[in-house]
């Protein structure tokens, strides 16, 4: 082995697998480095740096805020769903009414029938005769229905309570408990002379 | 290898003890390493703490592919080189000394130590050192090491040469 080799593998030989313990400082640096020392932060920061800095934590509070959030349109959803609708046909005659008012009223108990009556509602009858009052609450109601003023149908029949009445007084109760009502309403016609 | 992947996973997580154990595991090599590339003790340290911030920020990127040693090792030679780049990039062609030094003996060769050894290669000027260290210790070809210090090839093996006289030169003197 030439000289040159002797000193290659004299170096080779000594610190292929050379060790040495470096000082503690070394590690220090690196450490203060990679984690540096936190500085006292406002609470915004700490908050939209939360997701960072504590991920468990942020994956809790998001966790809570969701479930949080399922519960309450769970209790809004089950809160509103004990509603109903009540919907029906107004006639005018044996055709339906073609475009009027359809208004609901609560039947409240007291003395007299006249302060008995709540307005709850007021809603279109379509040219079909048809109408929708939706979201009623448990209870009794009546129905007011109301032609077009000055419509052909004005002219001859009279708006009228359900199921076929003048006076609210004979109209039947629509009670309304666990489930959707379908209430028809016809139109008392107008005499032809009146002194009939 | 599943202790040292969990390992890797809790320093990714930022776990201080995890990255300190990781620290401990290489650091002594690494260390010596660093010795051998720098030219004193300071220098060494140095290079040891930019190694060891590279290898951190850059451990998302192993890929389980090979050793994790000598992954960490390739990283801590890149920061040595880095370390020295701005006396590096002047190393160029230089004619070789036809006046060569006589040869060194077996046994005076033999008689060296380990710090001896660590003092030679302290005394070499950066380009040298790094060069034989390169090719002698870390097993690099003269064209890889050309690429990696952004030499050419001739030059890498002129450097070389030159560092092997030269520490003839200084172990002749010593042997005086």
């Amino acid at each position: 082995m030439n000289d040159a080799e002797n000193i290659e593998s004299k170096f080779r030989e000594n610190f292929l697998d050379f060790e040495q313990d470096p000082p503690e400082r070394v590690w220090e640096e690196v450490r203060k480095t990679i984690h540096p020392p936190s500085r006292p932060e406002s609470f915004f920061t700490r908050i939209v740096n939360l997701p960072q800095s504590q991920p468990r934590l942020f994956r809790s509070y998001m966790a809570v805020a969701a479930a949080s959030i399922v519960m309450f349109l769970t209790v809004v959803y089950f809160a509103s769903g004990n509603k109903y609708t009540i919907r029906g046909h107004a006639y005018a005659g044996e055709v339906p009414l073609c475009r009027g008012t359809a208004v609901l009223f609560q039947v409240t108990d007291k003395a007299k029938p006249i302060d008995s009556l709540k307005h709850c509602s007021t809603v279109p009858v379509d040219e079909n005769g048809f109408y929708r009052f939706s979201k009623v609450d448990h209870g009794k109601y009546l129905i007011h229905i109301v032609p077009d003023w000055n419509s052909e149908q004005d002219k001859l029949y009279h708006s009228s309570w359900n199921d076929q009445h003048i006076d609210p007084e004979q109209a039947h109760i629509i009670q309304i408990e666990s489930e959707d009502q379908d209430v028809d309403v016809y139109l008392m016609p107008k005499k032809e002379n009146p002194e009939d | 290898m599943d202790a040292e992947k969990e390992l890797i996973l809790h320093c990714l997580k930022q776990d201080i003890a995890a990255q300190n154990q990781f620290y401990r595991k290489f650091a002594s090599k690494m260390f010596g390493l660093c010795l051998r590339y720098a030219g004193n003790t300071m220098e060494a340290e140095d290079i040891l703490q930019e190694g060891f911030l590279r290898v951190f920020r850059n451990l998302q990127h192993f890929r389980f592919e090979g050793s994790l040693e000598g992954w960490v090792r390739r990283i801590m030679v890149n920061a040595a080189i880095n370390y020295h780049k701005k006396n590096l990039k002047y190393i160029g062609e230089v004619e070789l000394n036809d006046n060569l030094p006589a040869t060194i003996s077996e046994d005076a060769l033999s008689k060296l130590s380990k710090e001896d050894l660590l003092r030679v290669i302290h005394s070499l000027p950066v380009g040298y050192r790094t060069v034989f260290n390169l090719y002698v210790i870390e097993g690099y070809s003269h064209r890889e090491i050309g690429t990696l210090l952004g030499v050419s090839e001739s030059t890498s093996k002129t450097q070389f040469m030159r560092a092997k006289i030269a520490i003839k030169e200084i172990l002749k003197k010593t042997e005086v």
